[in-house]
């Protein structure tokens, strides 16, 4: 399997700002946060072409979302909007600061082979019934 | 009904220029609003929660309000936790319910510009007002911040457009600088571009302090820019006639945290020396910095600070709550203004899923569908009034604009029916 | 609420004469009255010192700028955590405590009312809605003035009657009580990161000079007989060698016609940090004599201590440009707060320490203040809270000035600066137990304007203070006790109920905001308000329309009225 090494970067976007006021169960929120951004050249290099779905890992989780092709992102580096979908990948250890490491950390993007994007009705029941690692 | 210069209860910018149309009851028309305000005020009734929940099922609002006090007054380890998305009065009553149980009462500045408070405890700030940097700045620097998507009308309103007393020729009178791992539309439309190395802000805003006075540094680059481009931009600085460095999460969630504010702020209070330079961090939410400034100047601390012994204690790191909640430290949680299960890591939403949780919120959200009791309250700043804090700290009063759907009540009031709950049920 | 009947303690209520005298005081409806009849609470006070409630007329204890310092000190906080109690909340102490605190720490030392020093405007919702916290005391809050755009702009232009108009606007506008001006055109150089450098330095954009600013602002103030003067924190503070800016600015509102019924206008603030003789801090002597001396000359001012404390505390003014110097010659951590078109702020963390000669000698400069001016109706007792120390310390200032033993038991074990560099071992002034009641109640009030306050007559606020000393077997060897008398009351009564008890808070009502609606005419008021409109669309990032405090900050009020300006 193809997969490749990014620095992986969670924030804002308009977009999730205006979905969210609509509410976290419309449409446009839950588009604007289930897609992971990459650099054309590193998505090529995944085989991804449009409507495929990516698997994003990390040591703590991993998630299937879209993907979009962002040109300001140099090679090896991904964008992943804040929610609920980004932070199954995160870390809850904050290094006695609070605040857990929401940008910069080492993640891992493949092609997903099948799959789909969990609906947030799915990830909440994920969290109600599960354990804590 | 059309309402002139309403506050904006979105972002730190708190724009208080909107115009709003109210027709029967509703809101038709939003004018000089970002898309994302648009979205608050013209979405503002839809997809509400619209009775009160217990257990999933509906309940009467007192009901709600009993199962709440009661499963809040028999835990140990309660925490309340939110605020940021209402107003001061709301705050305040959420910190006296935490006195009160003894548990902790943490914002979600402690996920967001935590780290700018601890480096503040640390080292200081030097700011202003964001009216200084509009009448004075001719150098304007957005460091890990990306206001073209989440502060939208920051750079029309504040930071580069507008026309300044000592910047007369507004956009032109100033030279933007975005420092970001990637180019953002932020990036784009500034007069420079620096891409720096993800987690080595700290570098380079202790090299640029290094360049500031004058020593030499033995490095070619520093966090992937040269260093010959490191010290244009330290000389830069040291020329402008007033600068000043926005700073997000870009800042905050690296590696480092609150020592790359901590950096930035050395930077500044250096520049200082030379020239007029100043600091503001871009605070997210439109009263986060109320949640900060409610909570400190009740109980002398900011945010994660703990109850059990009677006093106020603060710990960032073990009042926080991503840490209390990943460390399964919390028996129940009152959350206010905020949706941690969709915020928090997994680990800690997963923790928040174990325990009964009252929620206070507006729509529906991963945090109200794990919530033993989901209350719904009115939108502060189009169905309540209060008091919002800029990310400058300059307090403006939120109006009410059009009543709350029927039944629904501003949070200040539910939190005081729970307030009088819990003082109940200790006697 | 019940009457209530202070009863057969020695009563020293300056004002109306009253020096000791064994009395009762008879309180009913929140008001002293002539008598009360048998259903009356009775406090005990035999043996005890009855006075007014203590009227702290400078102190930090609400706004961005006190906040900002609660923020950057949680170290301080740790050292004085206070649990919550069956009726009072929990919070911090020290020298940034948090507002539930400080309203029941001044009531348990017997004072009923503060004032908030420094407001700026567009922040005056902040200050309000602390002092809304802050439980029991009765509150004020002074507007910042002196770097203000508009005033700036008006002194340039020669717009005396705009000013006045200004003026009474923006103290309606933020609900402030009186005129305060920090540093008169520094702060507004400090917006480009200079300073001013006396009365006759340049405001660099303006082209007018400090001297303009305070004879415009103290002209305009007695012209709308605002009730109390304005109320100024010199240029050049904290520069060895600023006695003279004092005496100079004192100088400069000889020249102002003061408004009817009295002699003052100016009141300059905690004069310690502008008392300093000698070129640097290494040589740095008490400039106390020389401003003293010029005090004892000129009945038009009136100043306050800014007693120096040896503790860990911190200074926080409007000075920008002060504060900017101490982080420098301190390296503590420093926080800087300019608002736009207004005013500054700086705070930074600092320790006087008692073997440090320069601190010794500002030590001794404060006393020595108190000391050799002559009147106490014209000099008060402060520490400028935090700035010169937490006003907890106030019950030690108090046994300083009373007692000479105090005095030299504490030089004993400072620095030997304080021996050489000030004439305090010379000195052998004690306060009596009247002069204290003037300088920290009786004075503070009527040089405040407040006339309800600072006294016991019949129709004064039935604010009380009863501390457990006998003023006619004390003796100032006992200074100790003196201490811990006015350090807790023995009762405290605010607005005739009883919230002190043995030091205990014992009921926390909300006290008042009071503030000042001074008028001129509607004509004139038009005027100004075309201008500020154009001028707040241009420059300022909030609305006109979103500016002016609404009633809604202020649940609990009292409005002076000030008819001065209207004719």
């Amino acid at each position: 399997m193809n997969s490749i090494e990014v620095t992986l970067i969670s924030g804002r976007t308009a977009r999730q700002g205006m979905g969210l006021e609509e509410g976290k169960f419309s449409e446009r929120y839950t588009q604007s946060v289930t897609a992971v951004s990459l650099n054309p050249e590193d998505a090529s290099s995944l085989g991804l072409v449009k409507g495929r779905l990516v698997k994003v890992s990390t040591e703590h989780g991993c998630v299937t979302v879209n993907w979009g092709g962002d040109g300001g992102l140099g090679r090896g580096m991904a964008f992943f909007p804040y929610g609920p979908w980004a932070n199954q990948l995160y870390s809850s250890s904050t290094d006695g600061t609070g605040m857990p490491q929401f940008k910069g950390i080492r993640a891992t993007v493949s092609a997903a082979d099948g799959g789909k994007v969990p609906t947030i009705q799915e990830i909440v029941d994920s969290m109600r019934g599960g354990k804590t690692r | 009904m059309r309402y002139e210069d309403v506050v904006c209860p979105f972002c730190g910018c708190l724009c208080d220029d909107l115009e709003v149309s109210v027709e029967d009851g509703h809101i038709t028309e939003v004018k000089n609003a970002c898309g994302i305000s648009r979205s608050k005020f013209m979405n503002h009734g839809a997809n509400r929660l619209e009775h009160p929940m217990v257990d999933g099922k509906k309940a009467s609002l007192d009901s709600a309000v009993k199962e709440a006090v009661d499963l809040l007054s028999k835990a140990e380890r309660p925490l309340v936790y939110g605020l940021s998305s209402t107003e001061c009065g709301a705050i305040g009553k959420a910190v006296e319910i935490a006195e009160t149980m003894g548990g902790i009462i943490d914002n979600t500045s402690s996920v967001c510009h935590g780290p700018t408070i601890l480096a503040l405890q640390q080292v200081g700030e030097s700011k202003a007002s964001l009216g200084e940097i509009r009448n004075r700045a001719d150098l304007v620097i957005f460091w890990g911040s990306n206001p073209t998507e989440a502060h939208l009308r920051h750079i029309t309103r504040y930071s580069g457009m507008p026309k300044g007393m000592y910047v007369p020729e507004g956009r032109k009178g100033r030279k933007i600088i975005v420092v970001d791992v990637r180019e953002t539309g932020s990036g784009k439309l500034a007069d420079r571009f620096i891409k720096v190395r993800p987690g080595s802000d700290f570098e380079l805003l202790q090299a640029l302090r290094a360049c500031v006075r004058g020593r030499e540094l033995p490095a070619e680059e520093v966090a992937g820019v040269p260093m010959a481009e490191v010290k244009e931009l330290a000389d830069q600085m040291k020329e402008a006639r007033f600068g000043i460095v926005f700073f997000g999460l870009g800042l905050t969630q690296s590696e480092g945290r609150h020592m790359n504010i901590d950096a930035a702020v050395g930077l500044v209070a250096e520049l200082n020396r030379h020239t007029k330079f100043v600091l503001t961090p871009m605070r997210g939410h439109y009263n986060v910095a109320g949640a900060n400034t409610v909570t400190t100047w009740q109980t002398g601390y900011p945010y994660a600070v703990d109850f059990s012994r009677g006093y106020p204690r603060y710990n960032p790191g073990e009042f926080t709550s991503v840490d209390l909640l990943s460390r399964g430290e919390v028996d129940a949680t009152l959350v206010v203004a905020s949706d941690p299960a969709s915020n928090f890591p997994v680990d800690a939403a997963t923790n928040l899923a174990k325990m009964p949780v009252v929620t206070l919120e507006q729509k529906t959200t991963p945090t109200t569908m794990m919530s033993k009791v989901a209350i719904p309250v009115a939108t502060a700043g189009v169905e309540a009034e209060g008091t919002a804090y800029r990310m400058d700290g300059v307090p403006l009063r939120l109006k009410k604009l059009v009543e709350p759907p029927k039944g629904v009540h501003p949070d200040e009031e539910v939190l005081d029916m729970i307030l009088k709950g819990l003082k109940e049920a200790k006697r | 609420m019940k009457d209530a009947l202070i009863k057969g303690g020695f009563v020293f209520d300056p004002l109306n004469g009253v020096d000791g005298e064994k009395m009762d005081i008879s309180l009913s409806n929140g008001r002293v009255v002539e008598k009360v009849g048998r259903g009356a609470e009775v406090v005990d006070a035999t043996g005890m010192t009855v006075m007014p409630g203590g009227v702290d007329l400078h102190s930090h204890i609400a706004g961005s700028k006190i906040n900002i310092g609660r923020l950057m000190r949680p170290e301080d906080h740790r050292k004085d955590q206070v649990p919550k109690g069956p009726i009072t909340r929990g919070g911090v102490g020290y020298s940034c405590p948090s507002t539930f605190v400080t309203g029941y720490r001044y009531a348990q030392m017997g004072y009923t009312s503060v004032m908030e020093a420094a407001m700026p405007p567009l922040s005056a919702r902040h200050v309000h809605e602390e002092l809304n916290d802050t439980p029991i005391i009765d509150k004020a809050a002074f507007t910042l003035f002196g770097n203000n755009y508009f005033t700036l702009k008006y002194v340039r232009d020669g717009d005396h009657d705009r000013l006045k108009a200004f003026v009474a606007w923006l103290l309606r506008a933020s609900r402030g009580y009186a005129v305060k001006i920090v540093n008169p055109g520094g702060v507004e150089n400090w917006k480009w990161g200079r300073n001013v450098n006396g009365l006759d330095g340049n405001v660099d954009d303006y082209g007018i000079t400090p001297r303009q600013i305070i004879t415009s602002l103290a002209r305009v103030n007695e012209e709308l007989g605002l009730p109390h003067t304005i109320h100024l924190h010199c240029n050049n503070l904290g520069m060895p060698g600023n006695y003279k800016t004092t005496i100079d600015t004192m100088e400069v509102a000889k020249a102002v016609k003061p408004a009817d019924g009295r002699k003052t206008t100016i009141h300059v603030v905690h004069v310690q940090f502008n008392a300093l003789a000698g070129s640097n801090w290494g040589n740095v002597k008490s400039g106390a004599p020389m401003i003293a001396e010029y005090v004892n000359a000129n009945p038009h001012v009136t100043l306050d201590l800014g007693q120096a404390i040896f503790t860990d505390t911190t200074t926080m003014t409007g000075d920008g440009p002060w504060q900017f110097n101490l982080w420098n010659m301190t390296g503590n951590k420093w926080v800087n707060s300019d608002v736009e078109m207004e005013a500054g702020a700086g705070v930074v963390p600092y320790t006087f320490k008692a073997n440090n000669p320069a601190n010794s000698v500002q030590w001794g400069i404060g006393v020595e203040l108190a000391l050799q001016v002559k009147d106490p109706w014209r000099v008060y007792m402060t520490t400028d809270h935090p700035n010169g120390g937490p006003f907890t310390f106030y019950p030690q200032v108090m046994a300083w000035l009373m007692s000479r033993k105090a005095r030299t038991d504490a030089m004993n074990d400072m620095n030997k600066a304080i021996m050489k560099r000030t004439d305090l071992a010379n000195n052998y002034r004690e306060y009596t137990f009247s002069d204290l009641a003037v300088t920290t109640r009786a004075g503070t009030a009527r040089a405040l304007g407040l006339k309800d306050k600072g006294h016991l007559g019949v129709g004064a606020d039935a604010d009380v203070a009863v501390y457990r000393v006998n003023p006619e077997t004390w003796r100032p060897s006992q200074y100790k006790e003196l201490e811990k008398a006015f350090g807790r009351a023995a009762y405290t009564v605010k607005g005739g109920q009883v919230v002190v008890k043995d030091g205990e808070v014992v009921a926390a009502p909300m006290g008042a905001t009071h503030w000042v609606d001074a008028r001129v005419p509607e004509g004139l008021e038009k005027e100004l308000m075309k201008d500020v409109e154009e001028e707040f669309k241009k420059y300022y990032t909030v609305s006109l329309r979103n500016y002016p405090v609404e009633d809604a900050y202020l649940p609990v009020q009292l409005v002076h009225r000030a008819t001065g300006g209207e004719a």
